[in-house]
């Protein structure tokens, strides 16, 4: 069975940082996480309608929040609600 | 007495308010323990006008906060009316397990694994994951994992009758995921 958000966190698979701009191969630390990320799962106590049926979607959020959990090799992101500033 | 407004009075012992005679057992909370992350100064308390969920003559196990002086949960004597919320973790059966109450939920922590074998001293367990042992009144079910905010699981620890017992403590509102069985 997979990973199941609950309260008002959501679980987001972050997207694969680039390691390369153009041609040039970039150093770890000048590897920029990416801010954004498919939603995974969403917790029963959102309240955001938009949130909600957001599964698949990609969402926007700030650099450095949240935390990150790990199941059978497979990294999350987890939000709360109130972090997601956008969704496409 | 009668408690009311989600209270509940209890009987603590402020000698020795670690420790309780159960059933002719002496239960005895761990004040200090080695390793970090316990649950520090578990108090051990006599509900003497309990609810639904906890009646009266049983024995609780709570969070040490209410009970320092002054103490506005105080009544008299050894009475205190202490709020029904996530600082009482659970109560004393009379075969010695600790039942959760009020949103907590306990556990078993999950060994990191390791691709080689460790002697039990440098085995390592996650901080943010467990193996639910019984969920009581929360969604949560034995044998689920259920991952937490980090550092959220704390430890308490017991000694019924002369037998050392460990139960891994989150409160409900700490639990960021499940995973079905």
């Amino acid at each position: 069975m997979p990973i199941k958000a609950t309260n008002n966190y959501i679980f987001i698979i972050r997207d694969e940082e680039k390691s390369e701009v153009n041609g040039l191969l970039l150093p770890p630390s000048g590897v920029v996480k990416p801010h954004t990320g498919t939603i995974f799962s969403v917790g029963g106590k959102v309240t955001d309608p938009n949130i909600i049926k957001s599964i698949g979607l990609t969402a926007l959020f700030h650099q450095g929040i949240g935390f990150t959990i790990e199941d059978e090799g497979n990294k999350y992101l987890v939000l709360q609600e109130h972090e997601i500033i956008a969704i496409k | 007495m009668q408690s009311v407004n989600n209270r509940i009075i209890v009987r603590v012992d402020m000698a020795q308010k670690n420790r309780m005679k159960i059933g002719g057992i002496w239960v005895q909370s761990a004040l200090l323990f080695n390793t970090n992350y316990r649950e520090k100064s578990p108090v051990i308390a006599e509900v003497v006008s309990g609810n639904d969920k906890v009646n009266s003559g049983m024995f609780i196990c709570c969070h040490h906060n209410h009970f320092y002086h002054p103490s506005p949960y105080f009544l008299q004597d050894d009475l205190y009316s202490i709020p029904f919320n996530k600082t009482i973790f659970g109560y004393f059966t009379e075969d010695g397990r600790l039942i959760p109450v009020c949103g907590n939920v306990f556990g078993n922590r999950i060994e990191i694994p390791s691709s080689i074998p460790l002697p039990p001293e440098m085995v390592q367990k996650y901080h943010n994951k467990m193996v639910c042992t019984n969920g009581n009144d929360t969604k949560y079910k034995k044998g689920e994992i259920i991952f937490t905010r980090p550092n959220a699981l704390y430890d308490i620890v017991y000694n019924w009758g002369g037998e050392e017992k460990v139960v891994t403590k989150v409160s409900e509102d700490m639990i960021v995921g499940y995973k079905p069985i």
